[in-house]
């Protein structure tokens, strides 16, 4: 057994090198720094404006949306609905609702009209 | 009961990230962990690259660090001596960056080839090992602790630390039959 302790005896580890400390050091200082930058990333920076690009696209998306649908949307309004509202207007509400009246008794009934003196 | 840790005066400066006490710590330890990472995996820059993990690991580690557990020396060499194993078996066969050293003159140059065939002999005879007989060499031969410290450093029972103890030292002695033979006549 001494035989062999013997020869085991002669493999010597060599000395660390005088930078291997230091390196270390080193690494040690660039942790606890970056430690710190990790803590204060977990605070939003007020002049943190990473957000402000998705926010700006989102609000352009919904903004043209809104226009989009506002723009292809039907008009529910009916002529005869805009003609009555032109007549009220003008003042000539009973005179058109005479007209349109009679007319739809014409399609309707298929009675006579009576026109009278004219 | 348990030892007291010689390293305990240094602790308070380590949990508040100093880094003279890292350098004192380095100064008391850093050729022991580094000679772990050269036994176990005949490298010297390989060695170093295992002490500056560990060392960075206590360094992280020193703020949650709780007495009267492990001592820090036996902690560091518990996680040098597995990063060694996790970098042997990661990495198959390790070469080695050894340059012979240079002769010396005092000495006949077939003394000195002598002397150099029986370093690279053993080295290859280490380095032949399985993982575990390598570090059961390196901890208890090299490092000097004791089998129960070794045991613990492994993971393993006493028991089954001193059969891989001794069937490395089997290992050995087959590899370097040659040297050990003519020892003895």
């Amino acid at each position: 057994m001494s035989n062999l302790n013997n020869l085991l005896d002669q493999v010597k580890s060599p000395e660390p090198s005088d930078l291997l400390k230091a390196r270390i050091l080193q690494q040690a200082k660039a942790q606890r720094s970056s430690k710190t930058a990790i803590k204060s990333e977990s605070f939003k920076a007020a002049n943190d404006n990473h957000w402000k690009r998705w926010a700006g696209l989102a609000a352009m998306a919904v903004i043209l949306g809104v226009v989009g649908v506002n723009t292809l949307s039907p008009v529910e309004t009916s002529p005869a609905e805009v003609w009555a509202e032109t007549a009220q207007t003008m003042g000539y509400e009973d005179l058109y609702a005479w007209v349109e009246g009679d007319s739809a008794e014409n399609n309707e009934g298929g009675t006579e009209i009576e026109v009278g003196n004219l | 009961m348990t030892k007291a840790d010689p390293d305990n005066d240094l602790l308070p400066g380590l949990r508040e990230g100093e880094e003279s006490a890292l350098g004192h710590l380095m100064d008391r330890h850093l050729k022991t962990v580094t000679a772990i990472g050269y036994y176990m995996l005949d490298d010297a820059s390989l060695a170093e690259d295992v002490a500056q993990t560990t060392f960075l690991k206590l360094w992280q580690q020193a703020p949650k660090w709780e007495s009267g557990q492990a001592t820090i020396l036996t902690w560091m060499r518990r996680v040098a001596t597995n990063d060694c194993l996790d970098r042997l078996r990661k990495k198959g066969p390790i070469y080695s960056d050894h340059v012979p050293d240079q002769a010396d003159t005092t000495k006949t140059a077939l003394e000195e080839l002598e002397k150099s065939d029986t370093i690279d002999a053993v080295r290859r005879a280490l380095s032949s090992l399985p993982d575990t007989q390598r570090a059961a060499i390196t901890l208890s031969y090299y490092q000097h602790l004791s089998q129960k410290e070794g045991a613990a450093i492994l993971g393993q029972s006493v028991k089954a630390y001193e059969s891989l103890l001794s069937r490395a030292r089997k290992n050995l002695r087959a590899a370097l039959s040659p040297w050990v033979e003519r020892e003895t006549i």
